[in-house]
């Protein structure tokens, strides 16, 4: 396995490791970085957040699907574009994916009108689902035309006149 | 010894070794990420701080607009830090899989605080987007467990930083080296994808507090010019509970506590006051934002006339019976400010049901929700 060096600062030890490991500045950042975290912990179980272990499940969660389902997931679709979608035209074809997901994410809830609320037409009074349906054609197209200029200019490299 | 198959083990350090994935690259993604969370941190902290204000503090009623702007770029900000987030974690994917787990009791500890610092980031841009649309999902109270898993995330990333400062100024001196040509995606191209995201994502959201790019505003859940008086509205007088009759012959404001006259007001009482007219931004805390121009008794003159002292501060209560923002509070500097008004209209008009009829509070540099509709009583300390 070859994993690059940490050069001297980091957690990790670097060439010879010990048994604790890291500098001062990283014990420094520690305790400075868990005491601030005990202020969120402490805040979670005061009285004004009843459900404490309820938000622990939920940042634990988040962590936990992102590690081993999101990241996955991305990993296996980086692998499919590799096999299926020609090389020139992988890298727009990856950035439109990545960039669909994105808008998908952020829009998600007000796409599907989850805040909507039937007294109050002034929450969600754009239509964010049929907006983000334009916004995902408008990348895919952009994708379609920049993978048109690449096979374009790649076959202007290997054309016999190329260079003269 | 490698615990990995050995193909899953040289994958990894394939990718590792992608400009795509490398130390430099986790560098500037790193830090731009801690600045965009550094300052919605801030501003997120100033504005839970403005709504439960500790002794020593003291908000300013001026300049009238501030509230307006640090919300609005604590919204834009978490909003800007979602793309620049999945990729800081696309790009450090592969280090998931490092091998030994853990070297040293320090790297293990440092391990160990990803945990909250990356479900913690997670946490607060998923719950943060969704508040923007009014959607709670989860069962407990989002204003303090935003607070609290934000204080979680922000020590997390203080023990990050500890722990990557030395790499991270090294990855950033280390001239770039040279690439050959390929056909996969550049530092550059990645990077330049990240910033163009995040640019798209500001520029279709951010229209709900900027009011000049509010058509471009696509994927925004609020428009600042749609609602009753071209008003957004974030609880109506149903929602809130409003008897339709509020506001008729039996209305009275009452102005009690420590003032030399108590002061019981009808209607009509208030219109034969002197009229005081102001342009003031309502600046949702969810990040949206619209100016208008509102009249009404300025509440220093309702003071004044109930001989409260020069420093009095005032509860101003609303006929919404119950929820947290059924009253709120103005402290001497709001109180005493010129602006800080009981409005009777708006743009000339009565103001709307939604808005507040008969009565509600405007005053400069305030959150939204502490701009208390249906006000009844002002208490005096």
């Amino acid at each position: 396995m070859t994993t690059p060096a940490e050069p001297p600062g980091g957690a990790g030890p670097g060439p010879g490791p010990t048994v604790l490991g890291g500098t001062p500045l990283f014990w420094a950042g520690l305790a400075v970085g868990w005491a601030i975290m005990a202020v969120g912990i402490r805040s979670a179980l005061s009285e004004r957040l009843a459900r404490a272990p309820a938000l622990a499940r939920f940042v634990l969660g988040f962590a936990v699907v992102h590690d081993f389902v999101v990241l996955p997931a991305a990993v296996v679709l980086a692998v499919l574009t590799a096999r299926l979608v020609p090389a020139v035209a992988r890298v727009p074809v990856r950035l439109a994916l990545a960039l669909s997901w994105l808008l998908v994410l952020i829009s998600w809830p007000a796409a599907r009108r989850y805040g909507a609320r039937p007294d109050n037409p002034t929450v969600l009074p754009v239509d964010v689902g049929r907006n983000l349906v334009i916004l995902l054609a408008a990348i895919w197209l952009l994708a379609a035309l920049d993978v048109a200029r690449r096979v374009v200019g790649a076959r202007r490299d290997r054309s016999p006149a190329a260079g003269v | 010894m490698s615990v990995l198959p050995a193909r899953l083990a040289a994958a990894r350090d394939e990718v590792r070794a992608q400009p795509t994935h490398d130390d430099r690259t986790l560098a500037l993604l790193g830090t731009a990420l801690g600045v965009c969370f550094t300052v919605c941190f801030l501003t997120g902290l100033l504005s839970h701080i403005i709504q439960h204000p500790p002794g020593w503090f003291t908000w300013p009623a001026r300049p009238a607009g501030l509230y307006r702007v640090t919300q609005g770029v604590h919204v834009a900000t978490g909003l800007a830090s979602v793309p620049l987030l999945l990729a800081k974690l696309w790009a450090a994917g592969p280090r998931l899989l490092d091998e030994p787990v853990v070297r040293s009791v320090a790297h293990g500890l440092e391990r160990l605080s990803l945990v909250p610092l990356v479900g913690g980031s997670l946490f607060l841009v998923a719950s943060g987007t969704a508040n923007l649309s009014g959607w709670y999902p989860w069962p407990f109270s989002f204003p303090p467990a935003h607070y609290a898993a934000a204080w979680v995330t922000v020590g997390a990333l203080v023990v990050h930083v500890a722990a990557r400062a030395s790499t991270t100024r090294e990855a950033l001196r280390r001239p770039d080296p040279a690439r050959p040509a390929s056909p996969s995606l550049s530092r550059r191209g990645f990077l330049g994808a990240v910033g163009a995201a995040a640019g798209l994502v500001t520029v279709v959201t951010v229209g709900q507090t900027v009011g000049p790019l509010r058509r471009l505003a696509a994927l925004a859940p609020r428009r600042p010019d749609v609602g009753p008086q071209g008003l957004p509205v974030n609880k109506t007088a149903r929602a809130a509970g409003i008897d339709p009759s509020a506001g008729d012959h039996r209305y009275r404001l009452e102005v009690a506590g420590r003032v030399a006259t108590p002061l019981s007001l009808s209607l009509v009482d208030l219109r034969s006051m002197p009229q005081h007219a102001a342009r003031l931004p309502i600046a949702c805390v969810e990040g949206w934002s619209a100016s208008a121009t509102w009249e009404g008794v300025p509440v220093r003159d309702l003071l004044a006339l109930a001989g409260a002292p020069a420093d009095a501060e005032v509860t101003v209560r609303s006929l919404q019976q119950g929820g947290s923002y059924s009253s709120s509070e103005l402290n001497h500097v709001q109180a005493a400010d010129a602006d800080t008004l009981l409005a009777l209209t708006i743009g000339g008009e009565p103001l709307h049901r939604d808005h507040g009829f008969p009565v509600r509070l405007i005053g400069p540099n305030r959150p939204g929700v502490q701009q208390t509709k249906w006000v009844h009583r002002l208490e005096v300390r």
